[in-house]
């Protein structure tokens, strides 16, 4: 027997991620706690250089950030406390279907009433011309009225994770990091390792089957999760796998950023994204509880470095005077491979995008979730998970681009080449295009995907349709069908459910500072 | 208790303290830790979230969605009387007689006890002002006790239903109570960190407790034969 075989049908017992931002202490978190959970016996070294800085890509999260911080064993209330954390119940996009004073829409956490049973879309569609009509996101369910309100999505009185209206967090993501090493280490038994990695030791197949670090020190494994951001150490740097751009689907490809800090210590904390149309990009705006995260994504193609700078400090106003700005480089794309032999790119390593609907946590989230519950026992069967998981990603992939494209696709827009562009069915992917066509007379439909679980399901689409006014022309609506009736009483528990939450859900701003006080119960 | 005033020897010189008055209209008594085994004589004990802080209260129950089933016109029937009942119409109170009341609360009026005499604090006075911060510091107690139970994951909800002959039904939500199987799962330290605090003992008298519920019914459908009721426990997963 050779050692390239040994290898191959030895068991994977040695785990190492590279890299220690977000993707890193998620990856060795996920990987550990599993490995304890099922006592495998699977052991995680976490090798992170000590001179090169982490990007701190998304200070946002999807409500699937609860599940994995459940799993990996951190408490909800330790997560806000760590992570300046504040709750985030979905995004508001202002100006994006047209410039008009006061236009925007919500695309809210919360799937539309009775979601399950029925499809309200068609419901909602026929009564919509109806004067002071609710738009689509009031009319389906109530989270966009906690959110103009400023109301939580729970209460102190709720268990961890759970909420009386679906959310998720916005967070400091270098205090995350933070959060997630020591658990890593102190909890879960992952071992450190402060080096640069020098040299990549491989077997004739191509393997990693070591990292050799700059003071000589060797760091073997089965498997190695590379989370070495931009750098992309393993996968670009060992493999050259390609990297697909996608600049000609989504044209920003820079971004801005200031931390503002709050008027007064008990100002506000907006409860969800808000996202505000530019003349060549978006400007995000997230509340924390120590300040708000701001910037500026845009298309150098379309606009000036100085000029994008100076429009956001116009939206942050006189508090920006003394702020300095950060500027970010996106080179949107993703690799055309992310597993590649035993080396598995998670993070930035694997891809970034514009954080539109804040997509780089849940990435790195789902990445570990199929690396981490599927891991494979053997070297020998790691080709199966990989072809697995590389379809699987390329898909994911694939679908975003197509999400966040359809934001610009279908704006009303016609002031700047920037929304003009977008427009042109010439910059939208095929799949889209076809879907657009399809949704003008049927509604989003969970037949219209390739796969059970898409990161964005057909609620997504039709919050983003109905809100920016797109052109649909359902089938008629006959109020007297079985179904209508069904609709009527999902709408009215829906109305139910708003008022109650109006009434009982504390503002924002004093649910966390209950929680960093009090904390959440567990039950 | 919204109407909270300070106990004024001019103003309240003729006011009276009847503790067999005591209760009616409370649902719910909070209790201290040293209470736990007289009160489970009588009452099913549970824990109640804070509604501002969001952590558990121990409290034993004396209703059933209705008014206080031991508390009547001819006093309190039961073996043992919550210090928070006892002491429900008082609060602490910074200077004049330390002491702040509830003017509403069925034990204050014309009869028991003086509470003034001749312009002046009786003892009696003293003495609730005693029994309140020894109170204050059994509930502190009782919230620790809580905090441990809660952080060995022992607490579960406790949702009861309330079924009418009519088969109307009325669900009682927002108690917990212990949960026997994640206690029997406790690992050796955890026992014996429990066990040395004295919170194992209480946490098996709590659970025990919860067949008082049985005679909560009773004692509501000897109250009400005409609208009698089954109190059902729901299934957790339910």
């Amino acid at each position: 027997m050779s050692a390239n075989q040994r290898h191959d049908d030895g068991p994977v017992t040695q785990v190492v991620v590279v890299g220690g931002g977000s993707a890193g202490w998620i990856a060795a978190c996920r990987l550990a706690a599993q490995a304890q959970r099922t006592r495998s016996g699977v052991a995680v070294t976490l090798v992170e250089s000590a001179r090169i800085p982490t990007v701190g890509v998304g200070e946002g999260t999807w409500p699937t950030m609860r599940n994995t911080l459940a799993k990996i064993g951190i408490s909800e209330t330790d997560f806000v406390r760590g992570c300046d954390a504040a709750f985030k119940q979905g995004a508001r996009f202002a100006g994006w279907t047209d410039d008009s004073p006061g236009e925007g829409y919500y695309h809210p956490l919360n799937p539309p009433a009775g979601a399950t049973e029925l499809d309200l879309a068609p419901h909602w569609l026929a009564q919509s011309d109806a004067p002071a009509a609710a738009d689509f996101a009031t009319w389906v369910d109530f989270q966009a009225t906690l959110c103009d309100a400023g109301l939580a999505p729970k209460s102190i009185t709720t268990p961890e994770w759970v909420g009386q209206a679906n959310y998720a967090y916005h967070l400091d993501a270098g205090k995350f990091a933070t959060l997630l090493r020591e658990h890593a280490v102190e909890r879960l038994g992952v071992r450190h390792v402060i080096g640069d990695v020098a040299r990549v030791e491989q077997a004739d197949g191509g393997d990693v089957t070591a990292l050799v670090l700059a003071d000589g020190e060797q760091i073997a494994g089965d498997l190695f999760v590379d989370c070495t951001g931009f750098a992309a150490l393993l996968i670009g740097g060992v493999y050259g796998v390609p990297f697909r751009r996608c600049g000609d689907v989504l044209f920003a490809d820079r971004a801005i950023a200031l931390q503002v800090p709050y008027d007064s210590e008990d100002a506000p904390i907006t409860c969800h994204t808000v996202s505000t149309a530019q003349a060549a990009g978006w400007i995000w705006d997230i509340g924390l509880w120590t300040r708000r995260g701001v910037g500026h994504v845009y298309s150098s193609a379309h606009i000036g470095d100085d000029e994008a700078e100076a429009a956001l400090r116009r939206y942050v106003g006189p508090a920006a005077d003394a702020l300095s700005a950060r500027r970010i480089t996106i080179d949107g794309g993703h690799r055309e491979r992310f597993w590649q032999n035993n080396v598995v790119a998670v993070g930035l390593s694997a891809g970034f995008i514009e954080p539109l609907e804040a997509s780089a946590l849940m990435l790195i989230e789902a990445s570990m979730d199929a690396i981490a519950d599927r891991l494979p026992r053997t070297r020998g069967a790691m080709h199966v998970a990989a072809r697995q998981f590389n379809a699987a990603f390329t898909h994911h992939w694939a679908r975003i681009i197509e999400f966040l494209k359809l934001h610009y696709a279908i704006t009303k827009r016609t002031d700047t080449d920037f929304w003009r562009d977008n427009a042109s069915p010439a910059t939208w992917p095929d799949g889209l295009a076809e879907r657009l066509e399809l949704w003008r007379t049927q509604p989003p439909a969970p037949q219209d995907f390739e796969h059970a679980r898409e990161v964005f399901s057909w609620p997504s689409y039709q919050y983003v349709l109905h809100g920016m006014r797109f052109d649909a022309r359902y089938a008629a609506i006959d109020p007297a069908a079985p179904e209508s009736a069904l609709a009527r009483r999902h709408l009215a528990r829906a109305e139910r459910a708003r008022a109650e939450a109006v009434q009982r859900l504390p503002r924002h701003r004093d649910l966390i500072r209950a929680v960093r006080e009090h904390g959440l119960q567990a039950v | 208790m919204s109407g909270l005033v300070a106990l004024d020897p001019a103003r309240h010189g003729a006011l009276r303290f009847d503790a067999a008055a005591a209760g009616r209209g409370r649902a719910i008594a909070q209790l201290g830790r040293g209470e736990i085994a007289l009160a489970a004589c009588d009452m099913p004990l549970c824990f109640a979230k804070d509604g501002g802080t969001g952590r558990f209260n121990l409290v034993a129950l004396m209703a059933l969605g209705g008014d206080n089933l031991f508390a009547g016109a001819g006093g309190f029937h039961a073996t043992y009387m919550p210090q928070a009942v006892l002491l429900g119409a008082f609060r602490l109170a910074e200077g004049g007689t330390g002491l702040a009341i509830d003017p509403a609360d069925a034990s204050l009026g014309a009869r028991g006890a003086a509470l003034m005499e001749r312009g002046a604090a009786t003892s009696l006075v003293n003495e609730l002002r005693g029994a309140l911060r020894r109170l204050v510091e059994d509930v502190a107690a009782a919230h620790a006790l809580a905090k441990a139970l809660a952080r060995h994951r022992l607490l579960r909800p406790w949702r009861l239903v309330l079924r009418r002959a009519d088969a109307r039904e009325h669900a009682i939500d927002g108690l917990y109570t212990i949960d026997e199987e994640a206690l029997a799962a406790l690992d050796e330290a955890a026992v014996v960190a429990l066990h040395r605090d004295g919170a194992l003992a209480a946490a098996a008298v709590i659970a025990a407790s919860r067949h008082q519920l049985e005679r909560l019914r009773q004692l509501h459908d000897a109250a009400h034969p005409e609208d009698r009721i089954v109190a059902d426990e729901l299934p957790v997963e339910d």
